[in-house]
């Protein structure tokens, strides 16, 4: 099971700050990408077994499915979903857009 | 790191309990888990009603009518100011929190069908306050106590209201917001009882607080079983030394579901408090969440109590929203049940809004609520609550559609003691000028609160650039540019 967490790059990159100089987290997380702070444009932030750090504006839905289907087989995937004050602070169409972009998954979940 | 000071509980709570969750799954095979029970026989979910109906609500629910007063321009939107009655069918409503800043300022309001005559105005405070408590001590007279300006910075400043004007008096002991007060008589004089309240560094208080114009504030003797630190609860008197506690919330952010009753006692010179704790009053802990709350306003009415609005763990069912009820000592009973809005009342926010019992109405004034975020709602109106279930008040009123509660216009205060208002002459003054080299310079010049002009500042490149001919352009020659501020007090403020 993978942790997938999605946000925005800003707020993404603190989050990893965090696990980095957290030896608890690093230790916890263990990831094998990602550890060490390098610019990069890439979606992907930090990578372990059971967490999926991904930079993305969640308007963006692009970019979001071709950064989880470099990392994920979503076919074959179980997925649930969930939300915190995510989607209310969104524009209603964009949110609609990605409610509606996750019920393409034939075993998706909210 | 640093947290930002907070103090909008009863806007946490009434944000949680409009917490959702929310299930969806594509195909038809997976089962719901909330269908199978999960959530099912959870009592504290969605029906209320359940759990809170009065015992005998059928026989003994009151209805009421209520007038909505829609508020004039110049009278300010408020949440979290504090209401008095200054004589009979006359209140105040001062502080809180307005739409743009905090005040100091007061609305008058009149209750009742005389004619309406405008009075003196209430002076402005010198700190804009809100959580604080101003309590009617008779004869006009009032004491304004605590409050807070930001959440981190509690006043223990009191000011009391004698002859239209704010006197300062003793400190309270710590500053507090958030308190609860009532008017009491100690040895014959009148009094101010506080309990409870918030601490600057956010703890509860658990002190008792006794103020007299004689003895200033002083702390009367509380036996060690008393009621825990708490804030936002509601205090009401039954007498002139007695009166019930309850509500509230420490701390940690639980709610206290406790009943008291205090009395207060005098004896040698000393003052003591004894408590009654009567939480096994009859149906007391079946009723306790619709009884105890955080931020409600409660005020006696002949024999039972009126408790207005607030937050609890739950949400309130709107015919809740304002319930009454009895206490009956000899026989160990407490009688509850909702006043009902009649058809066609709207309803109106009761969070940071003020109550008050005059003459024979109950008049809630203020109110208002931020969703973090979403933005303010704010209560356009005053309200009128009539309780009479007298037939005969109900068709004079029928009669005429007059409005109950009406907007005392007031004077401006003379500026000289002595003077009336017949007599202010406006003096011309040649307005100083100054210069500042540094922020603290200037700050200190504001404080002064007096006009000033600036000399030698550098106010850019304007100085060069705006000649008649381009000010002709962008502005316009027909266009008149005359502005006229005219302050009734010395303090000329100006944001209303």
């Amino acid at each position: 099971m993978q942790f997938v967490d999605v946000d925005y790059p800003e707020l993404i990159e603190r989050k990893c700050s965090v696990i980095r100089e957290t030896p608890q987290l690093r230790q916890l997380i263990n990831p094998s990408l990602g550890l060490d702070r390098v610019k990069t444009d890439s979606e992907i932030r930090l990578k372990s077994e059971q967490y999926l750090a991904i930079a993305c504006d969640l308007q963006d839905l692009t970019r979001l499915e071709s950064a989880l289907w470099s990392e994920i087989d979503l076919t074959n995937s179980l997925i649930l979903f969930t939300a915190e004050v995510s989607l209310t602070y969104m524009e209603t169409p964009a949110a609609d857009a990605l409610i509606t972009w996750t019920s393409q998954f034939d075993h998706g979940k909210w | 790191m640093s947290t930002e000071p907070f103090d909008e509980w009863e806007e946490f709570m009434l944000f949680a309990h409009h917490y959702a969750l929310i299930e969806a799954w594509n195909g038809g095979t997976s089962e719901s888990s909330l269908q199978n029970g999960g959530l099912k026989d959870d009592p504290a979910r969605l029906n209320p009603d359940d759990q809170m109906e009065a015992p005998d609500s059928e026989d003994n629910s009151s209805s009421f009518s209520c007038r909505p007063s829609k508020l004039p321009n110049k009278v300010s939107c408020r949440r979290f100011g504090a209401s008095w009655e200054l004589e009979n069918g006359i209140v105040g409503h001062l502080g809180g929190l307005g739409k743009d800043c905090r005040l100091n300022t007061t609305d008058l309001y009149q209750l009742g069908h005389r004619p309406l005559r405008p009075r003196d105005a209430i002076p402005t405070l010198d700190t804009p306050c809100l959580c604080h408590t101003i309590t009617s001590l008779g004869l006009g007279k009032a004491l304004l106590a605590g409050g807070r300006t930001s959440p981190d910075a509690a006043l223990a400043g009191c000011w009391f209201l004698s002859e239209n004007s704010w006197r300062k008096v003793d400190d309270m002991p710590r500053p507090l917001y958030r308190h609860s007060a009532v008017a009491v008589i100690l040895s014959s004089s009148p009094g101010v009882l506080v309990f409870g309240g918030r601490h600057t560094e956010g703890a509860g208080s658990d002190r008792w607080y006794l103020w007299s114009a004689s003895n200033g504030w002083i702390e009367p003797r509380t036996p060690d079983v008393r009621p825990d630190a708490r804030f936002s609860s509601t205090m009401v008197a039954l007498s002139d030394q007695q009166g019930l506690l309850f509500g509230g919330l420490r701390a940690d952010c639980t709610i206290c579901y406790d009943l008291w009753k205090w009395t207060l006692s005098e004896h040698s010179g000393y003052f003591f408090l004894g408590f009654e704790d009567l939480s096994s009053i009859g149906d007391f802990q079946k009723q306790r969440e619709m009884i105890c709350r955080v931020g409600a306003c409660s005020v006696q009415r002949n024999t039972s109590i009126v408790i207005a609005g607030g937050t609890g763990s739950n949400v309130f069912a709107q015919q809740h929203e304002i319930i009454e009820f009895f206490l009956d000592f000899e026989g160990q009973k407490l009688r509850l049940w909702p006043l009902r809005r009649s058809q066609g009342v709207e309803r109106m926010c009761l969070v940071g809004h003020s109550m008050l019992s005059t003459e024979q109405f109950l008049a809630i004034v203020g109110g208002g609520v931020t969703c973090f975020s979403f933005g303010s709602y704010w209560n356009q109106c005053s309200y009128v609550l009539d309780l009479a279930n007298d037939t005969e008040l109900r068709k004079g009123e029928e009669n005429h559609q007059e409005q109950i509660l009406k907007v005392i216009p007031q004077h401006c205060m003379a500026n000289d003691a002595g003077r009336s208002t017949d007599e202010i002459i406006a003096k011309i003054s040649k307005v100083p000028r100054c210069r500042v080299e540094t922020a603290r310079q200037f700050d200190r010049k504001i404080l002064e609160s007096r006009p000033f002009v600036l000399e030698g500042l550098n106010l850019g490149a304007c100085t060069d650039k705006w000649t008649l001919d381009i000010l002709r352009t962008k502005i316009g020659e027909d266009r008149k540019v005359c502005s006229l501020h005219a302050a009734c007090d010395s303090m000329a403020h100006l944001i209303r």
